[in-house]
């Protein structure tokens, strides 16, 4: 091998020896560290919530509680304003046209103009005199313009009759009388027909056409096409040319599938009435609206203009003004114009002003006159909704009715005792009002049928027995208007005339009750003075107010909580700890601590209980309060099973145990002052191994 | 690591077992350039380009390295336990608190590279320098109550106060990539070399702990401690270091010069090396504080409302409870430069005395002072020297090396500057071992 290769190969290989020397760094030694590791301390409001607290002249401490059983919404609850919509739906064909009559007549002197010279001068020549006509045959008149445009342009019927009438004026007799009846502007044959004799001043003669399907315009022309006369057979009658063929057009029981017309201001609906509500019992006499609206709903396919006109004359606003809705709709259009009654009120006495429940509206839809022909066909209709919807009151007075509201339910129980899970206690005096508060402007009593705490986690169940209370009849005064008031009635229970002490001693999470309260359990005796806004409710609520004083045995304060020292958490080097407990306490309470550590699955893997020695309570001194802490020191070490429970344990639970301890010249029942405080400290004499890896 | 070395000293009997091409030039070799008198400018095993032997092409390649720790009062037991992976024992912890003093100190060097020297071929009195260094350094200060609190915890210090100021601790982990000149010339009597190299410094990792004022109270029964504090901390970072990634950059020179008096025969060796710093930039830490903290334990407010904090480990907590500020920011460290400065007196044609100093600036090292003293068996050519020093991390010691030129193309040299920490490693508090290779081409 040439040395220099050589050379270089051995550098490579010095090299990769030294490069693959790696320094470990599992290096330890051991070590004692002396440290505090937690402090705080307890005082009465980690015991109890501050805001339930009041403390005395004296700094004792009283818990004021108030527990809510029932607060019925009686507008909400009872009282349902139903909507008072009203439909009205017309069309065309609901529409029926007035019969209609119109006269044509033809003078004499007109036929004679018509018939000429030589005949026609004689008849003109005798005008006032008697002359002899001789008959006559194939005589006829010009068109004759009818003019029915004031009624219609043009009219499509359904159903309808032409009744033609001939009566003849004429001093001579008629035959063969052939009509003929045609439209102005197409010429469609309306009518031809032949009235056989027409006598001379006789009875006139009739003929009935029917117009089903017949499409009429307003503008017609008449025609006579022949009428033939027999003479006066040689006798002189008297010539007045102004002697006439009187033929009388009546239309009638007319229906139309469509018409062309300048239509004249109509109404197609006026309606005016009172609304009632059936309230089921209650008598309003006023009503003010929270929220709600009126409701106009049109829907326009006449081919017009539709003016609706809205008004409720009781309803006044803010403003002082009433209700008076005016919307166009125009042509086949539709009008959705919600107007909001916020703020009104309503006079339910209606039109008379002596009734109740009752408010009085009245629509009108009109067409007005434009002057401009308008078409109107079979399928053109106009609907209308009005009422009032979605009314929800802030006020109603009058007579609330005869009603019971029965009421059972369950509440959370008074909180102030949450964080105790067991043991005994005794309390000292307790006082507790229920305290009935009655928002409605009515007269009304309130049966407690039962009152109740229970413990759900003990199974614990207590009633109140109370004579004064359950089962009695309490007259509750009634709200007072202007300005407004609740009307309350309170009832106290303390320990002399109820068990109540019992309720609270169970530290109950849950409260029961089952009441009925009567709403004018006499009638309407006030003659419709009662009132209820939208405040007004039914309020029954527990007040407490206890002097925080007790006697307790293994009173029990539990908490859990995550724990989550792992290997991760520089750890692993623990050794064994020499913990210590240092307390100061004023409490007159001696107090043992116990936790627990539990895994994910709720195992219990150890628990830390410093040998169950306890922290030793506060002495009291003669005047049966605690001036000096009592300081304790106690210890437990924390090795192998319980240190590797403590690392391995996802939750620990903390448990504390109270025990009162007084002395023989005071109560057994001991006064809890504001200035009471356990303070804890735990230090740890910890044997840690420390690694080089720690850094 | 054994494996590795069977693999080495095998491979070594092959290559020198080798034989060459019997046609392979023959070097023609001069004092100068083919064998120095064996002194060296440092007692150290670093790169030495005023003594380090050129070939006859004027191609040398040389790798070395070199590891040395020391500390005033750490035995070599107590420091190789500490690196490598051993159990301190409470007599270890006792036998160096004996030698603590007020300030202590403990450094780690360790220094490895590979460097070519290229004579040019128009004139070989100039010659090119190229290499690539790792090196490693670790230095701490440390007052005697630190070293309590650290291995021994605050247990015994009840009511007393524990000094914590002026305690450091410093790391540098580098990589330098290096060129340079030197150059020899004469006055027709006295020699003369004169270089310079500089290059690029690519930071792996940095740490640097300064305590300006610290003290520790423990109460009595662990009450309470009061803790008064005002360090800084700066960190590279928590990036993995990499030879791909740049987390610091920086510069570094060195300087060199060496004067040979032939008639004396006195050589004056003076080297400056890695002047210069690296700025860590890449997402470093700092944490800095400057207060006072009087701690009871974890302040529960509702010792029934115990929460996550309170519970667990959590680092962040503990350093919010401290008040320890974290922030990033970016700082420079001053590479540990090292200056080394002997003096050298050929004694007749095969012996050599040294007196020399080394000085690591920007470490708690103190003055080393060091003599050398060493005989060439030029037919075997074989150097032996020994070795004494006092200063630098620890107190006395002395080492042995040896240089043995196999053929004409290689030299290798292994030793050590502290071998008494080797044979007595309870009593003497530094050990050091150093090699190299050099090719000559």
């Amino acid at each position: 091998m040439n040395k220099h290769y050589k050379g270089l190969l051995l550098i490579l290989c010095v090299i990769l020896v030294i490069t693959s020397c790696r320094r470990s760094l599992d290096t330890g030694w051991d070590t004692r560290y002396l440290t505090p590791i937690v402090t705080g301390e307890l005082t009465i409001y980690d015991l109890v919530p501050d805001s339930l607290t009041q403390f005395e002249e004296d700094e004792s401490v009283t818990l004021v509680y108030k527990s809510e059983l029932l607060d019925y919404d009686l507008t909400q609850e009872a009282i349902e304003i139903p909507d008072t919509s009203v439909e009205i739906y017309v069309s065309l064909d609901s529409l029926t046209l007035e019969d209609q009559e119109m006269e044509v007549s033809i003078s004499l002197g007109q036929i004679a103009i018509d018939l000429g010279f030589p005949i026609g001068t004689l008849i003109i020549l005798s005008n006032g005199d008697s002359a002899v006509l001789d008959p006559l045959t194939g005589l006829s008149t010009d068109p004759t313009l009818i003019d029915a445009t004031s009624f219609f342009e043009s009219a499509t019927f359904s159903a309808g009759f032409l009744k033609v009438s001939i009566a003849n004026g004429l001093p001579v007799d008629l035959d063969t009388v052939v009509l003929k009846l045609t439209n102005f502007t197409d010429g469609a044959l309306i009518l031809q027909d032949t009235f056989f004799y027409v006598p001379a001043a006789g009875v006139p003669v009739v003929i009935i056409k029917d117009l089903t399907g017949m499409t009429v315009e307003g503008n017609m022309y008449a025609e006579i096409l022949n009428f033939n006369t027999p003479g006066s057979n040689g006798d002189s009658v008297f010539i007045d040319t102004s002697d006439a063929l009187f033929i009388e057009f009546t239309a009638y029981d007319m229906e139309l599938l469509e018409a062309t017309a300048v239509f004249p201001e109509q109404n197609l609906i006026n309606s005016a009435n009172d609304v009632e509500y059936d309230m089921g019992g209650p008598e309003f006499t006023l009503m003010g609206i929270e929220s709600g609206h009126v409701v106009v709903y049109v829907v326009n396919s006449i081919n017009d203009t539709i003016e609706i006109v809205y008004d409720i004359p009781g309803a006044i606003g803010p403003d002082g003004s009433s209700v008076h809705i005016v919307s166009k709709v125009a042509p086949n259009d539709t009008l959705d114009e919600p107007f909001d009654l916020q703020g009104y009120t309503i006079d339910l006495r209606g039109s008379t002003g002596d009734r109740v429940n009752t408010f009085f509206q009245a629509l009108s839809a009109s067409i007005n006159y434009t002057g401009v022909a308008t078409h109107i066909t079979l399928a053109d209709s106009l609907r209308v909704i009005y009422g009032l919807e979605d009314i929800v009151p802030n006020e109603l007075r009058g007579y609330l009715g005869q009603y019971d509201v029965f009421v059972a339910d369950t509440t959370d129980g008074i909180n102030v005792f949450d964080q105790f899970t067991d043991g005994v206690v005794q309390f000292g005096q307790i006082n507790v009002d229920l305290e009935i508060a009655n928002g409605l402007g009515a007269s009304g009593n309130v049966i407690v049928n039962s009152l109740g705490a229970m413990n759900t986690e003990t199974g614990q169940v207590v009633f109140l027995e109370c004579s004064e209370v359950i089962g009695q009849a309490l007259d509750i005064s009634r709200a007072v208007d202007n300005p407004y008031a609740p009307g309350y009635t309170t009832i106290s229970l303390n320990s002399d005339n109820s068990n109540i002490n019992d309720l609270l001693e169970i530290f109950p999470d849950k409260l029961f009750y089952d009441v009925v309260m009567h709403v004018n359990p006499n009638g309407n005796e006030f003659n419709y003075q009662d009132f209820v806004i939208s405040t007004s409710k039914l309020n029954i609520s527990l007040n407490l107010n206890m002097p925080l004083e007790f006697f307790a045995s293994n009173l029990t304060l539990e908490n859990e909580f995550p724990v989550t020292l792992d290997a991760g958490s520089g750890t692993d080097g623990v050794g064994n700890i020499d913990l210590t407990l240092y307390a100061d306490n004023t409490f007159p309470l001696d107090a043992t601590i116990n936790i627990v550590f539990i895994d994910e699955f709720g195992t219990k893997l150890d628990s830390l209980n410093f040998g169950g020695d306890k922290i030793n309570p506060g002495i009291l001194s003669g005047d049966c309060r605690v001036h000096e802490p009592a300081t304790t020191e106690i210890h437990q070490i924390v090795d192998g099973v319980l240190k590797d429970a403590i690392l391995n344990a996802s939750n620990a639970i903390a448990t504390i145990k109270f025990n009162t301890a007084s002395i023989p010249e005071c109560s057994d029942i001991v006064k809890i002052y504001s200035d009471y405080v356990m303070k804890i400290q735990l230090v740890g004499d910890i044997n840690y191994t420390f690694s080089t890896a720690d850094f | 690591m054994q494996r590795k070395l069977l693999c080495l000293s095998i491979l070594f009997l092959i290559i020198i077992k080798a034989r060459a091409n019997p046609d392979s030039t023959q070097i023609q070799l001069t004092p100068l350039t083919f064998f120095n008198n064996g002194s060296t400018t440092t007692i150290f095993g670093i790169f030495d380009p005023l003594n380090a032997p050129l070939g006859r092409n004027g191609i040398t390649v040389v790798a070395f390295s070199d590891l040395y720790t020391a500390s005033n009062c750490f035995s070599t037991d107590f420091i190789q336990n500490f690196f490598g992976s051993g159990f301190i024992t409470e007599e270890m912890k006792d036998n160096a608190s004996e030698k603590l003093t007020n300030l202590n100190t403990i450094g780690v060097d360790f220094y490895n590279g590979v460097w070519l020297m290229m004579a040019s071929k128009k004139n070989a009195d100039n010659i090119f320098l190229a290499g690539i260094e790792y090196n490693f350094e670790e230095s701490s200060q440390f007052t005697s109550d630190l070293f309590h609190l650290v291995f021994y915890g605050n247990y015994d210090y009840q009511n007393i106060t524990a000094q914590l100021t002026d305690s450091k601790f410093s790391l540098t982990s580098v990589m330098e990539y290096k060129v340079g000149m030197m150059k020899i010339f004469d006055d027709d009597y006295n020699t003369f070399k004169i270089g310079a190299t500089g290059g690029l410094v690519q930071g792996l990792s940095g740490l640097d702990i300064k305590t300006r004022y610290g003290t520790l109270f423990t109460a009595p029964d662990g009450r309470y401690l009061d803790l008064e504090y005002d360090f800084d901390i700066h960190t590279s970072g928590e990036n993995k270091p990499s030879l791909t990634s740049f987390i610091g950059a920086g510069f570094s020179f060195d300087i060199f010069g060496k004067a040979y008096f032939q008639g004396p025969e006195i050589s004056v060796n003076v080297m400056m090396n890695d002047i210069g710093a690296v700025f860590w930039n890449k997402d470093p830490l700092q944490y800095s504080g400057d207060s006072t903290l009087h701690f009871e334990g974890i302040e529960i407010n509702n010792l029934f409302a115990a929460t996550d904090s309170a519970a667990t480990g959590n680092t962040d907590s503990l350093l919010e409870i401290i008040g320890i500020q974290k922030g990033e920011k970016i700082f420079s460290q001053a590479l540990p430069s090292r200056l080394n400065v002997s003096v050298s007196k050929n004694i007749g044609n095969s012996m050599y005395f040294t007196l020399g100093t080394q000085y690591i600036f920007n470490t708690p090292y103190k003055p080393l002072i060091f003599v050398q003293g060493g005989k060439t068996f030029n037919d075997l050519k074989l150097t032996v020297s020994a070795n004494a020093h006092v200063g630098g991390y620890g107190a006395f010691n002395a080492g042995l090396d040896i240089t043995k030129r196999f053929g004409n193309a290689i030299q290798i040299k292994v030793g050590s500057n502290s071998l008494l920490g080797l044979v007595a490693q309870e009593v003497f508090t530094g050990v050091g071992a150093y090699g190299s290779l050099s090719v000559m081409f």
